[in-house]
């Protein structure tokens, strides 16, 4: 209590009286960070002023119930208070009423990284100890007497238990009857053998495990608690969960020892930390955890005894894991899987399914060990920190198993089946598991918490994906796309937080008709490769939904929406009315145009070819291929600079099944599209063979990227209906036509009748207006 | 877990070990095995191999191997074991002229064979064990032999024989335990 109270005075008083006991380097390091602090004007200095009324402050915290309060709130206190006093600490963790919370959320958000009473805290979240702090002596003193108990009960030693009131004919090695104490010996002999192997295998990159004590201790654990639980018995990777309790226990109790030597502590604490009870703690927390985890380790014997019943119900093309449905974990997985997974990344999920990669082939590992094998120590341990401080049902666990799915999609979807299966096998390192709780956080309550940024793997390690892609698709466009999908989410929230305006609105629609574009070029008949496409896909605009949404901020965005919807529909009524007026002003040139014989007849055809693509454009029934942007680099850093601009793309994710429906539904436009590409790629195919005309082609060439500019350029704000009014798309448009027929002009003037495929489409009129309309 | 037997004659005078016997020798419990000779056959070999890996057999005077030792010298934790048939020593079964060859191979506990009788005490110090014939299997000079075999449990300076005995068709199991000193 001292200690608190003399932590609410100023900084530097604190220091100095806190550390009546000479000051540890680690006080001295500690005060020295601060100074840089309150020097940077950080708001830490800020917070460590307000912290006079600290007591006040939380109080009201807890009268109102905004979580958000309240979490911002506890934070600063804390991680202001501790590393300075063992029993500060200790205080400030402990102290409060409803401490139990507050320590949740701490947890959650990675803040007992550097906590000497992690285990604590782990106990009290696993409800190892009880919330009333007056409670955890008595409690852990059972709990403790209780497993003594126990590890004497269950590890017999037949020598040891020799009195000759027992019959020999029951008490000598070979005997075989049940109560033998021999025959337990020998059967329980098995048992710790196959634990040994185990715990010898333990996160053997850490010296600590390699000592033979913590091997026997954690080998009498996992063997008392599979004597106690005969129907689990022993199941490998309960001595992955067990480790890193172990491991934290330790810890804090060499943390414990160096404090009992520098201050005096409270009886409470030296009770609580008490080394000599690791193994016993240890257990108590095992037990909790495996009550939650426990079925996921079950696998049910009667799977195979009704082994022919299932055949009768196998449904035809059901999936390996729907058909054996007995099995806890593999439902789990599936129903991870098939919900969680689905509703945030279809595209994913889809992709895993094509493979028929089963969550279990890898899931299994990654649930039962609670992620323990995918992530280094340390980071480990902040996981768990969430997941138990998120409730003792682990709920956060699927999760958390999304998040990591999500964080290598891209890295998926650019894989096959065996790059996939050792990605997932081997977890790519991450760079913050914090980012991983957050986004299953999110992904769970996107109302409650703000939405992570869009990290994936890629960003952190750029070599393994770009090997895979194949060369033909164009390679450089899904990284620049990646670098925008970076940014993604910082533009989205600039966005969510400034009044909506015209330019941003047309973010949105050229962002969502991009992503529309994405899908539909997956469609295309051109890229029948299964590869060209899997590049798409990973190109394909996140369709999580997202949102940086408070319950105030959602109305504010429903009255955007409102507005952008409006707006929308005046933008399309516009793009309707232009499209009329184009077409009815098409059939008149035409039909002025076709009697007559002018010489570049090709010419205005290609024209008119051209206006009725944008035409088309506005009314919505074409839209423009992405391969005209990817291939063209000017587009594409048209692309870049809006901004990652296609960060509203993201948002489009509700959007997308209709434009699904679209695609098959429009089956012309695809021809129409199919088209489009074609004759751009003919076009770019054709011209180096153009050789013999050297001066016509240097020409041509430079028409051409000039060509592909207007024309990328004009299809793009076509495409993005409303963003421009309709007057810049015709004045776009008219470039484009100019320019074209330019080219033309000049390619006759150099080589009369040339080889180039356009020349002739363009000569044949019917074919070329079949084509283009 | 040392498993100590001999004698079995099978198939010249026995046609199988005890059922009872065979009930009980199972394997995984058993980590040595010594055997004071007269298996006869290699198919007596082969059985005892199953119930353990390591296999200790010297030669007895009807063994159809001759490449088995006279005599070997075995050493289970702190324990210098002696083996030998023990035809050679006369006269038989004399627990002087054992004596001298247990000082001959220096070893803590001399284990012999031959008599067909189950013997185990303590002589000098050191510990002098016969487990008799496994098989119940006939000798010279008795033909009534009772199967018996001896499981060692060696721990550190202890060293505790359980004996088992097959009396009247039922197992009899003794206890005896000799202290290094």
């Amino acid at each position: 209590m001292m200690m608190s109270r003399v932590r609410s005075g100023s900084r530097n008083k604190q220091l100095s009286k806190a550390s009546k006991a000479p000051p540890t380097k680690e006080d001295i390091l500690n005060t020295l960070d601060q100074f840089g602090d309150q020097e940077n004007g950080d708001p830490k200095s800020d917070s460590a002023q307000e912290d006079n009324n600290n007591l006040t402050r939380r109080k009201s915290g807890e009268d109102s119930d905004l979580d958000g309060w309240e979490v911002t709130d506890i934070e600063q206190p804390i991680s202001a208070s501790f590393s300075h006093s063992y029993s500060a600490e200790w205080e400030k963790l402990f102290s409060k009423t409803n401490y139990k919370k507050l320590l949740k959320a701490y947890a959650t958000r990675g803040n007992l990284r550097g906590s000497r009473f992690r285990s604590i805290c782990w106990k009290v979240f696993l409800e190892v100890l009880p919330e009333d702090i007056e409670k955890w002596v008595t409690k852990s003193r059972e709990l403790r007497s209780k497993y003594d108990q126990l590890k004497n009960n269950l590890i017999v030693n037949p020598r040891k238990a020799v009195d000759m009131s027992v019959d020999l004919m029951v008490n000598n090695p070979l005997s075989q009857a049940d109560e033998s104490p021999w025959n337990r010996f020998f059967q329980d002999n098995e048992l710790r053998l196959t634990i040994k192997q185990d715990v010898i295998r333990t996160f053997p990159e850490l010296e600590f495990f390699k000592s033979e004590e913590v091997r026997q201790q954690m080998l009498d654990i996992l063997f008392c608690f599979c004597k106690t639980h005969v129907y689990l018995s022993y199941k490998q990777g309960m001595h992955e969960l067990l480790a890193p309790l172990i491991f934290i226990l330790h810890c804090d109790h060499q943390a414990f020892l160096h404090a009992n030597e520098v201050e005096s502590l409270t009886d409470i604490i030296k009770e609580i930390m008490d080394p000599h009870y690791l193994e016993h703690d240890a257990y108590a927390m095992l037990c909790q955890i495996m009550e939650t985890v426990e079925p996921w380790y079950l696998t049910k014997e009667a799977a195979i005894l009704k082994g022919k019943e299932k055949y009768k119900n196998a449904m035809p093309f059901a999936r390996i894991q729907d058909m054996n449905p007995s099995n806890a974990i593999v439902s789990k997985l599936t129903r991870v899987q098939d919900y969680i997974l689905k509703k945030y990344d279809i595209e994913l999920y889809n992709h895993l399914e094509r493979l028929e990669i089963t969550p279990q082939i890898y899931g299994i590992r990654w649930v039962r060990l609670l992620f323990g094998r995918e992530f280094p120590m340390q980071d480990l341990l902040a996981m768990w920190d969430a997941i138990f401080a998120d409730g003792i049902g682990f709920d956060l666990v699927d999760y958390i198993f999304v998040a990591m799915l999500l964080y290598i999609r891209d890295l998926l979807l650019a894989s096959d089946y065996p790059q996939c299966l050792n990605c997932l096998m081997r977890y790519p390192p991450v760079g913050d598991v914090h980012f991983l709780i957050e986004k299953a956080l999110y992904l769970r309550e996107p109302n409650h918490h703000p939405r992570p940024p869009n990290y994936t793997f890629q960003t952190v390690n750029k070599a393994a994906p770009t090997k895979d892609r194949p060369s033909k698709a164009s390679p450089k466009y899904p990284r620049t796309k990646r670098g925008s999908s970076a940014s993604l989410s910082q533009v989205e929230d600039t966005m969510f937080h400034t009044a909506p305006s015209n330019e941003s609105l047309a973010r949105l629609e050229t962002g969502s008709q991009h992503s529309m574009n994405s899908s539909y070029s997956a469609y295309s008949p051109d890229d029948g490769s299964l590869n060209g496409s899997v590049s798409r896909f990973s190109t394909m605009p996140r369709t999580a939904k997202k949102g940086k949404i408070t319950a105030q901020q959602a109305k504010e965005f429903e009255n955007m929406i409102g507005s952008l919807q409006s707006n929308l529909s005046d933008k399309d009524s516009m793009c309707q009315y232009c499209a009329k007026k184009l077409d009815i002003h098409i059939e008149l040139l035409q039909k002025e145009l076709l009697p007559q014989s002018i010489q570049n007849e090709d010419e205005i055809l290609l024209a008119i070819a051209g206006i009725k693509q944008v035409r088309d454009v506005l009314k919505g029934t074409l839209k423009f291929s992405e391969n005209l942007i990817a291939e063209d680099p000017i587009m594409k850093d048209h692309f870049n600079q809006e901004g990652a601009n296609s960060s509203p793309e993201s948002d489009n994710s509700g959007t997308q099944p209709e434009k699904m429906t679209m695609v098959s539904n429009t089956t012309s436009d695809r021809a129409k599209l199919f088209y489009m590409s074609s004759e751009e790629n003919s076009e770019a195919a054709e011209s180096p063979t153009d050789g013999a005309h050297p001066s016509k082609y240097q020409n041509k060439d430079l028409e051409l990227s000039d060509y592909k500019l207007t024309h990328g350029g004009t299809l793009h704000f076509g495409g993005s209906n409303s963003a421009k009014s309709g007057g810049s798309c015709i004045t776009d448009y008219k470039s484009y036509t100019g320019n074209v027929g330019h080219r033309k002009n000049s390619n006759q003037k150099n080589s009369g009748p040339s080889p180039n495929p356009l020349y002739h489409d363009g000569s044949s009129d019917s074919s070329s207006e079949e084509d283009y309309t | 877990m040392v498993l100590v037997l001999g004698d079995l004659h099978i198939p010249h005078r026995c046609h199988n070990l005890p059922k009872q016997f065979k009930k009980l020798l199972v394997p995984g419990k058993i980590q040595h095995i010594l055997c004071t000779g007269n298996l006869c056959t290699k198919e007596s070999f082969d059985y005892l191999k199953t119930l353990a890996s390591d296999v200790h057999v010297v030669r007895g005077d009807f063994d159809e191997n001759l490449n088995y030792p006279e005599q070997k010298v075995v050493t289970v934790g702190q324990f210098r074991i002696g083996l030998c048939h023990g035809h050679q020593v006369v006269p038989w079964g004399d627990t002087e002229s054992l004596a001298m060859v247990q000082r001959q191979l220096d070893v803590d506990i001399l284990i012999s064979g031959h008599t067909h009788r189950f013997e185990a005490f303590e002589h000098e110090y050191k510990f002098y064990i016969n487990p008799g014939s496994a098989s119940g299997a006939y000798c010279a000079q008795d033909s009534a032999v009772t199967p018996s075999f001896v499981i060692l449990d060696i721990q550190q300076s202890t060293v505790v024989a359980y004996v088992y005995k097959l009396i009247d068709d039922e197992v009899k199991v003794e206890r005896i335990e000799y202290k290094k000193t």
